[in-house]
């Protein structure tokens, strides 16, 4: 008897504590209850009870922005809801905005419980939004309220890795690359009409690729043969000479450069330099943005450029006879050679979430977010809705059906996909992306192709790792790099244009040193230092 | 006219009885067009006044979910480092350098636009040249940037007008025409409504006796137009004056690129990448407290220099 009557006391008190763990308000704070919580944890199932909203920032992805206004209208997103029994209160600003956004959202310190963007990009990173207040540190939470994601970090030691900080803290909850067919989507793109033309076979290194360019200039002198951005460029001529396509690289020996004070990137800009006096550059490219450097390939004033819009060029050429934009891969210096420092990360290179200071309700933020790497989670945001938008085939893999590949309504691959599935639009949920998911949604032939050709590069020596730096190597390091960043980029333009002439190299070393470059490789050393020992 | 001090906008001054005595009978008195400044005191009250409050973050480290008060107190830390940076000579020079070639082609155009206007006989054929003349300057900015980048680029219309072929914006030499003659052609028009207005308000009798005296068209704008309008010009010039260092980032941010990063990088740019590109908060309040401070020393220069040489000054 006495038994009973403590067994209820006891069932009474987790009762108590339980609801008042549930109804939200500010003493749910991630201490109160901790006892109840983890005796919770083990009968833990979805849907978290009670109603929950939190509040959500974050870009509104471009397809789901063609379509409608909200997240909230997508079939996947209410299945998530559902699901996990939380709601999110979306302010989502249309890509492109995110930035100043997300800047004007920082200064008013109106932070919404979920935050998501490339943080990684952020200056200052993760460990400078912790000191500052805006996020919070989930470490200590991770085992009781995400066991999926700790379980997948488990899994791949290689993506804990790049996720976690220097301090093995957990600051974010990622969305993550699973696959190599997700690591390579983009680079060089040409019109394989106009190759044709020239005769030539498919340009494997920069030499056959420049023997193109001038039979491209011979037989259209009005097109541009290499086109795009100053990156763009960087990006499609610079690995080639061992030097990332990027500022910064850890080589073989972990040591970290700064490619544009390398051999190699001086090379790379003799030959931009000579390439640009021979017209074999677009003579505007200085003036390009994204947007511009579209419109010149989709309107055919350009033969080839980098990034990973071929789609976009060949829908606007459909009725333009040949025109045809195919992949290339990234090409090296001599055939067979595989470009190193520019693979991508799993982990970084899309926006991910955080949790901000102003969340009072951390459980049910980790709780939803982790249901998206429990197998259900997995298959439902990757697939979405079985027997609507996928069936389960005969070798027991998902396969999308023609809702989604051949939609009744006329919608094109991309856009049925946003209504179903988070893979492709990378938000509001984060997960682990499928890579069989991009493989079927890159339907035609072509696109394949493209995966298969950028794809092929050096996997063990990838770009420069996800690092993070200190809070004091931070402010020093950017107010370092702001200035340098500027000179490196205003006298590359220049060397390239002929306007600053290349026997000025040294000068350009010596100012980059009075700069005090040195010191910004020395951070940066320190920081990769502190990634491979994590 | 030469030896009486005109002060614009001061009104006659009482001295017998106290202040406060005077401003509430004044105020009794005129409440209607106290009233009708009110809405203005307020808005610059809010928008003006109060967020200087905001210009202490230049001294501090500051970091938003602190808040003013928590952040850290640097001092004049980021004046130093910004004094001390690779570019802030560069960015001095192209602000100076644009802004005042910008003030000295664009304040007579709008000037001789306006007389021109008013000499003209037909009033209907003046109605329509200053119609056509200030529609420009409802057309968004960054369209007008867009048409600037296309007619400039490699194979652009006035790129082929003056017989070359790379991007003229590629040429630092030639961002500085680019940009003012693309401003006059917007803005003139607008500018000279203010000098039209002036234009309206000078006595016909003058030019009638100018005339009897035997005076040309010439000869009457020099001695009778342009003396009539001097006060506005004056007042609008020293107002002009005090934005040369806040001259505005848009224009440039969307006609800039790195090849010409030397010539028409200007502080605004330089605030705008280092605040909401890098968001370091502290350092552009500062870079932008600075700006202000040398505009506001050129105001009161200019004021001071014109009410010694002119007689004529704001205050």
């Amino acid at each position: 008897m006495k038994r009973r009557i403590l067994a209820l006391c006891i069932a009474l008190i987790l009762a108590v504590s339980f609801a008042a763990g549930c109804t939200g308000n500010s003493n749910s704070k991630p201490n109160s209850g901790t006892t109840s919580n983890s005796s919770q944890s083990a009968e833990f199932s979805y849907p978290i009870p009670g109603n929950h909203t939190l509040t959500y920032f974050g870009k509104l992805h471009k397809n789901v922005a063609q379509q409608t206004s909200s997240y909230a209208d997508l079939p996947i997103t209410k299945l998530w809801f559902e699901k996990t029994g939380v709601t999110l209160e979306f302010n989502t600003p249309a890509e492109g905005m995110e930035k100043e956004q997300l800047n004007i959202l920082l200064a008013g310190g109106n932070y919404t419980d979920i935050m998501v963007y490339s943080w990684l990009s952020y200056s200052g990173g993760l460990n400078k939004l912790l000191k500052d207040g805006v996020i919070q540190d989930i470490t200590s939470h991770m085992g009781e309220w995400m066991p999926n994601l700790s379980k997948y970090y488990a899994d791949h030691p290689d993506v804990d890795r790049q996720v976690k900080d220097d301090s093995s803290r957990y600051l974010c909850i990622p969305f993550l690359k699973q696959g190599r067919a997700l690591l390579s989507t983009q680079g060089p793109n040409y019109r394989q009409d106009l190759l044709k033309e020239t005769g030539l076979e498919p340009p494997q290194t920069l030499d056959e690729w420049e023997a193109v360019f001038v039979k491209i200039k011979e037989l259209h002198p009005d097109i541009a043969p290499l086109t795009g951005t100053y990156n763009d460029i960087c990006r499609f001529c610079q690995p080639a000479y061992g030097v990332s396509d990027t500022s910064w690289f850890v080589d073989n020996t972990k040591t970290v450069r700064f490619a544009s004070l390398e051999d190699g990137f001086k090379q790379f800009i003799t030959r931009m330099a000579d390439w640009y006096s021979r017209g074999l550059i677009d003579s505007n490219f200085a003036t390009y943005d994204v947007t511009t450097v579209n419109n010149v390939m989709s309107s055919g004033m350009g033969f080839a450029t980098y990034g990973s819009s071929m789609d976009k060029y060949n829908a606007a050429n459909v009725d333009n006879g040949d025109y045809l934009v195919v992949a290339e891969r990234t090409p090296g210096l001599k055939p067979e050679e595989r470009v190193t420092y520019v693979a991508q990360y799993e982990f970084g290179s899309n926006p991910f979430a955080v949790i901000s200071t102003k969340c009072t309700e951390v459980e049910v933020a980790m709780r939803m977010y982790d249901w998206a790497f429990s197998p259900e989670g997995y298959r439902t945001l990757n697939w979405g809705i079985e027997g609507e938008s996928f069936t389960i085939h005969d070798d027991g893999l998902e396969y999308y059906t023609d809702l989604i590949l051949h939609n009744p309504d006329g919608l094109s691959t991309a856009q049925a996909l946003a209504w179903y599935v988070m893979a492709g639009i990378k938000g509001p949920a984060m997960l682990a992306q499928d890579e069989r998911y991009m493989i079927q949604y890159y339907s035609q032939p072509i696109q394949v192709e493209a995966l298969q050709r950028w794809g092929d590069k050096d996997y063990e020596f990838r770009g420069f790792p996800p690092v993070s730096l200190t809070d004091d190597e931070t402010s020093e390091f950017v107010a370092l790099m702001a200035d340098i960043d500027t000179y490196v980029e205003s006298m590359c333009v220049k060397f390239i244009l002929g306007q600053e002439p290349l026997s000025n190299w040294d000068n350009y070393v010596q100012t980059l040193k009075n700069m005090n470059i040195q010191r910004a490789i020395d951070i940066q050393q320190a920081a990769v230092n502190r990634y491979y020992a994590r | 006219m030469a030896k009486t001090k005109t002060v614009i906008g001061s009104a006659a001054v009482n001295r017998k009885k106290p202040l406060w005595v005077r401003a509430k009978r004044d105020v009794t008195r005129n409440w209607d067009l106290y009233l009708i400044i009110l809405p203005i005191l307020v808005f610059y009250a809010i928008f003006h006044y109060a967020p200087m409050y905001g210009a202490i973050i230049a001294f501090e480290n500051y970091k938003p979910a602190r808040g003013i008060l928590g952040s850290e107190w640097v001092g004049l830390e980021n004046f130093r480092t910004f004094f001390g940076t690779y570019y802030f000579w560069t960015l001095l020079r192209n602000t100076l350098r644009i802004s005042f070639t910008s003030l000295l082609v664009h304040f007579p155009t709008e000037i001789l636009l306006a007389i021109l206007i008013n000499e003209l006989r037909s009033k209907r054929f003046a109605r329509v040249v200053q119609t056509v003349t200030y529609m420009p300057h409802f057309i968004s900015l960054v369209v007008v940037c867009g048409m600037v980048l296309q007619f400039t680029k490699s194979n652009g219309i006035i790129t082929k007008l003056f017989g070359m072929n790379t991007p003229m914006l590629n040429n630092p030499n030639l961002f500085l025409p680019i940009y003012v003659v693309s401003d006059v052609w917007q803005q003139v028009g607008w500018g000279s409504i203010i000098y039209l207005a002036a234009l309206t308000s000078i006595d016909q009798e003058l030019y009638e006796a100018a005339e009897i005296d035997g005076a040309g068209r010439f000869k009457q704008t020099i001695y009778i137009t342009l003396p009539g309008i001097l006060p506005t010009v004056t007042v609008l010039f020293i107002m002009r004056i005090g934005k040369v260092m806040s001259l505005g980032s848009d224009k440039v941010l969307l006609l800039y690129n790195e090849a010409i990063y030397d010539k028409a990088d200007v502080f605004a740019t330089y605030v705008y990448r280092r605040g909401i590109e890098n968001t370091d908060w502290s350092y552009s309040s500062a870079v932008g407290l600075f700006n202000s401070v040398i505009n506001l020393a050129l105001v009161v220069t200019a004021n001071t220099i014109s009410r010694r040489v002119n007689q004529l000054s704001i205050w």
